[in-house]
């Protein structure tokens, strides 16, 4: 049973904690392609927080390629081949490009890039074995 | 000695020892880390102080029983066993509020400064299946309506045929003790409650079905199962109680018809049946729920990681004699209580404030009738 949790004494919006915990955990594959997640009056209430906190987060994901909110079938996550063909990758892949650009100027090596990469990388699957940050 | 004071006397047992075993036990079945509806946190909830709160409850709630049936006792004894049995239920009901209000002084007195920092803390359940018990809500309260709305019917066609007298009351053996003069109100009075307070259990279950989820951060998944399963125990005692106090109620109503046209005797062995059925499915369905699942799940958990509850259940600023919860900024209309057996109501909360007015005006309105064509 996956549970997501959320912190207000953290400095994080409490959005970008509910966006960045179901993120991870679709990155990790434990939110599989199809899955259905709370509605946002569900989810809302049983973190008590307001709708507009979650709605927010599922509106960021969604942007992101992370969910798919339809009418009928509810918040879903994305399917793969719909992500890569969402048009949300493209400006995605170009913040990627600044942020290695901007670390690269700050100067790191290429192999201390990769190892962060790879460490950002474990966090996020971290995360979905209900580790805390 | 007669036989009717043997009777109340024997009623005032049984419901003096059953209410007060129901809260001698509330204690025992709540949430770890809550000590009479205050969230003090688990190793306090165990402690010493916490331990001796409980058990001055303990001594209250006996002394009160006890008390209750003296009075009740004797006042039945020299001669008005009515009276008696009334005031030895008034007795043992009011002097609970007192009581608790007694013992929650003292347990907020535990409540630690970190509970406030715990509360800022929550966790919910990413799944979409947990509105178990929802299909069944759903079925009672379409029963319930379509049943009503029947009963009504009936009632307001056979109504030109009924005599001028109407039987309203019956004693045990059938017999009517107490006829009234036709009126639209004593006639529909009976299906009118019958139609709010059963739609009422089944819409509580619906909303149960779809209510906040109170759970422990981090245990894997144990609270949530606990909290589901619980959920949906309620979810059904509060369905069937819809669908049994229906088949009751619209039993009297048609009966009540029935007697007019043609009297007597008024009660009818099927109205006896299911009377019988819906205390005895009442009964065996809170002991399941006291003995199996505690409050919330509480008694699932037993065994399970030592986690702190989270969100609204470790949140004292938002209770109120740890019975009552106002935050408006939480979207929740029901709330898991914190003392004794199911959830509560959200008065922060537009909805949910609003449909309990309509409900509560709904059932006043009803009485207020009643009395005033009994007066009249």
């Amino acid at each position: 049973m996956l549970t997501l949790t959320i912190d207000q004494g953290l400095p994080d919006p409490v959005y970008e904690q509910v966006a960045h915990q179901i993120r991870a955990l679709i990155a990790s594959g434990a939110l599989e392609p199809g899955r259905a997640l709370p509605s946002v009056r569900q989810l809302a209430g049983d973190l008590g927080v307001s709708l507009n906190t979650v709605a927010r987060a599922y509106r960021l994901l969604e942007a992101e390629g992370f969910l798919s909110i339809r009418d009928r079938a509810g918040v879903t996550v994305a399917a793969p081949a719909e992500k890569l063909e969402d048009s949300a990758c493209g400006p995605l892949l170009v913040k990627l490009r600044v942020l290695l650009a901007r670390l690269r100027q700050s100067g790191m090596g290429t192999e201390q890039l990769l190892e962060t990469l790879r460490h950002e990388i474990e966090v996020l699957d971290s995360a979905s074995r209900g580790e805390r940050r | 000695m007669t036989k009717e004071t043997l009777v109340v006397m024997l009623f005032l047992t049984v419901r003096v020892c059953l209410v007060g075993g129901i809260f001698l036990a509330y204690p025992r079945i709540t949430r770890k880390g809550l000590v009479f509806g205050t969230y003090v946190g688990e190793s306090v909830a165990e402690g010493e102080e916490a331990r001796r709160i409980k058990r001055e409850w303990d001594r209250g709630i006996v002394m009160v029983m006890v008390l209750s049936l003296a009075v009740g006792y004797g006042i039945s004894m020299v001669g008005r066993p009515v009276t008696g049995n009334l005031t030895g239920t008034v007795v043992l009901l009011g002097s609970l509020p007192f009581l608790y209000v007694w013992v929650y002084s003292q347990a907020r007195r535990l409540a630690p400064p970190s509970a406030a920092r715990q509360a800022e803390i929550s966790a919910a359940p990413l799944s979409v299946n947990d509105r178990l018990g929802e299909g069944l809500g759903i079925f009672a309260l379409v029963v319930c309506i379509l049943t009503g709305l029947a009963v009504i019917a009936y009632a307001t066609i056979r109504y030109g045929s009924l005599p001028d007298s109407v039987p309203t009351l019956a004693n045990l053996f059938g017999i009517n003790e107490e006829l009234r003069d036709k009126s639209l109100i004593a006639i529909l009075l009976m299906p009118l409650l019958s139609l709010v307070v059963c739609s009422g259990f089944a819409l509580m279950a619906i909303l149960i079905a779809r209510a906040k989820s109170s759970v422990r951060a981090g245990l894997g998944g144990r609270s949530v199962e606990a909290q589901k399963s619980f959920r949906v125990l309620m979810s059904q005692l509060l369905s069937g109680m819809a669908l049994f106090t229906c088949l009751f109620a619209s039993l009297v109503s048609v009966k009540i018809v029935h007697a007019a046209l043609s009297p007597p005797p008024f009660l009818h062995l099927s109205i006896g049946l299911a009377a019988g059925a819906m205390v005895l499915f009442a009964l065996l369905s809170l002991f399941q729920i006291m003995t199996g699942s505690g409050q919330g799940g509480a008694l699932l958990e037993k065994g399970s990681p030592e986690a702190p509850l989270t969100g609204a259940l470790a949140d004292n600023a938002h209770w109120y004699l740890g019975m009552m919860y106002i935050d408006k900024d939480d979207p929740s209309i029901l709330v898991e209580s914190r003392f004794g057996l199911g959830y509560t109501v959200n008065y922060g909360n537009r909805n949910a404030l609003l449909v309990t007015i309509v409900y509560a005006a709904l059932l006043l309105g009803l009485l207020a009738l009643a009395l005033v064509d009994t007066l009249a």
